[in-house]
């Protein structure tokens, strides 16, 4: 009796249950539509939402288990999403997740890149601050040390050793200061490549971070503070040379790229927070400082520079009237070689020759004619037709007290135009003998 | 007379001719529309693009057609093109047939005395569908219910 109660009892169960899964499987189509359109609704907030490589693979999971789970409502979402369907609504929502992806993608290598940039500018900033340092100590070490071979006298100055070290240390010194300048415009370039873009493109919120970047990192006050040091070190060193030539090339170069910075930098300022802020006006006033003093640093380096080429020619006795400019300097050592072309002194030719001779050795083929002269040109000082004027006086200069050839120079000549035909016709004569005839 | 007999005919047999039927046809909505009653006592479709007065219809069911903005209609046309319009509480299926800028009622399928809850029509041809939570579905045509219920 039992045993029928317990079947009876399985089998109303499982008749309840099939009853209940078939209940259970009846939906409102309604209900499925909105669902549908709901979790499509949620995954496009997600995308927009996505800032992570991490976050797209979540919704491209969400979208494939929205596929899974309305597969079998097909053809109802077909009916009823018209003038779409379902297979355009997934569609649709793949490609605007791909469109993410790649907007993400394009984010994700700025924000390497950024970061990269961020890296860069720390280290350039850290090199800057030590070179500040450095080049202080330099600096110090090179008015001791010159204030010292000054006091030197008698044998003690012939002593190369004090000499030799306050080159080197004037050398390291120059080196350090060249190394800081082109650090302090990597410095500023790198900030503005972290924008990619021009300053006049920029949203207010960039350049205000920009503008605090700038600050930060004293890139003005650091410009400027390079130039006091340049001109110092003009000051502190008496240099000759190719060293100021290379002092020159170095303040072109600087003023080159400051006039590179300076318009990005006076734009960036020029905004309604930035040029009527009081952070504006400051910059305008430090620009005009940096201006100035590179015009004091590019006169005194000219200065020096002329100085120096001026001391060439008297420290190998030619006489060259003084010169402050690359006009002057042409028209002044014009006339000198012009002089000495039409020898204007009435002097011996031989005398003559001899100090072209002095000139060649030790001007013309020396520093002047291989590292001025060129130098002068490259730095825009003389154009290369005054350049190639110049050579062509010293050519002519030449010809004019070259010694010409003599008739000793004729007959020693001829005398070997005759032995050397001698010798052939002998030679010939020999071969034109038949050997039985010889023997 | 025999003249004036043959013209009458002919008349009725030439109108009889004009008069133009389009068949079949199938008007089912896919999915009911669950439409909102406003403080006027109207309801838009905004995917089928009508609006329908419904106050006389709530006045019918709740003898009150002052508080009509509670109420949301749920409604679906099967494929003969009637309508059959219910809502939460509601006592009945109202089947309707279209008319000049109207529904004109064509039955009322009782289904509770105390209402139903949560009544959810699925378009299931040739019948309407009645969901009312976890009870046996009801199919529904013009005459009443067909399966799953009274008849």
């Amino acid at each position: 009796m039992k045993t029928a109660t317990r079947v009876m009892f399985l089998l109303a169960s499982s008749i309840a249950l099939v009853g209940v899964s078939t209940i259970c499987q009846e939906k409102s189509d309604y209900s499925t539509v909105q669902q549908f359109q709901e979790t499509v609704k949620t995954i496009e907030v997600n995308i927009d939402a996505a800032k992570t490589s991490q976050d797209c693979a979540e919704v491209s999971a969400a979208i494939a288990r929205l596929e899974i789970t309305f597969s079998g409502d097909r053809e109802l979402l077909d009916k009823t999403l018209y003038p779409d369907d379902y297979g355009k609504i997934i569609e649709k929502v793949r490609a605007k997740l791909a469109l993410r992806q790649h907007d993400l993608g394009t984010i994700d290598m700025q924000g390497a890149r950024i970061v990269e940039l961020e890296a860069k500018i720390k280290e350039l900033s850290d090199q800057l601050a030590k070179l500040n340092v450095d080049n202080e100590k330099l600096m110090a070490d090179v008015k001791n040390l010159s204030s010292n071979i000054q006091k030197l006298t008698g044998n003690e100055f012939n002593t190369t050793t004090p000499i030799d070290s306050l080159r080197a240390l004037i050398v390291q010194l120059r080196q350090g200061l060249q190394q800081r300048d082109q650090l302090v415009y990597a410095l500023a370039d790198s900030l503005f490549l972290q924008y990619d873009k021009n300053v006049g493109d920029m949203k207010d919120v960039e350049k205000q971070t920009l503008t605090g970047k700038l600050e930060r990192y004293g890139i003005l006050p650091t410009v400027k503070r390079s130039i006091q040091d340049n001109l110092a070190f003009l000051e502190s060193t008496q240099l000759k040379g190719t060293d100021l030539v290379t002092l020159v090339r170095q303040q072109q170069q600087f003023t080159s790229q400051w006039k590179g910075l300076m318009p990005k930098v006076s734009a960036l300022y020029a905004t309604k927070s930035g040029a009527k802020g009081k952070t504006g006006k400051s910059s305008a006033a430090e620009s005009a400082a940096i201006d100035s003093l590179l015009t004091t640093w590019g006169n005194k380096v000219d200065a020096a520079m002329w100085r120096s080429l001026n001391q060439l020619f008297k420290d190998h006795g030619f006489i060259v009237k003084d010169f402050g400019n690359g006009r002057e300097f042409v028209a002044n050592f014009s006339t000198f070689i012009e002089e000495q072309t039409q020898n204007t002194q009435q002097e011996d030719k031989n005398k003559r020759y001899k100090f072209y001779q002095n000139f060649e050795d030790g001007v013309w083929k020396g520093e002047f004619g291989v590292v001025w002269l060129p130098a002068l040109v490259h730095m825009q000082k003389i154009t290369s037709d005054q350049k190639k004027d110049i050579e062509d006086r010293i050519a002519v200069w030449r010809a004019s007290v070259e010694p010409g050839t003599n008739w000793i120079t004729y007959v020693l000549i001829l005398l070997g135009a005759a032995v050397a035909a001698g010798i052939v016709l002998w030679l010939l004569r020999k071969k034109s003998v038949p050997p039985a005839a010889a023997a | 007379m025999k003249q004036i007999l043959g013209v009458v005919v002919s008349l009725i047999i030439f109108a009889g001719c004009n008069t133009l039927t389009l068949a079949p046809g199938d008007f089912s909505w896919p999915v009911e529309s669950v439409l909102k009653v406003n403080s006027k006592g109207i309801v838009q479709d905004q995917r089928y693009s009508f609006s329908l007065d419904v106050k006389k219809l709530l006045f019918a069911e709740t003898q009150d057609s002052v508080d009509v903005a509670k109420w949301s209609l749920r409604m679906i046309r099967d494929t003969k093109g009637y309508y059959y319009i219910t809502a939460a509480k509601f006592k009945n299926v109202y089947v309707f047939e279209q008319t000049e800028a109207g529904l004109k009622l064509s039955k009322v399928i009782f289904l509770s005395a105390a209402g139903i809850d949560a009544p959810e029509f699925n378009q299931r041809p040739p019948f309407i569908q009645l969901l009312n939570g976890n009870e046996p579905p009801l199919m529904l045509s013009k005459d009443g219910i067909q399966e799953g219920g009274k008849k």
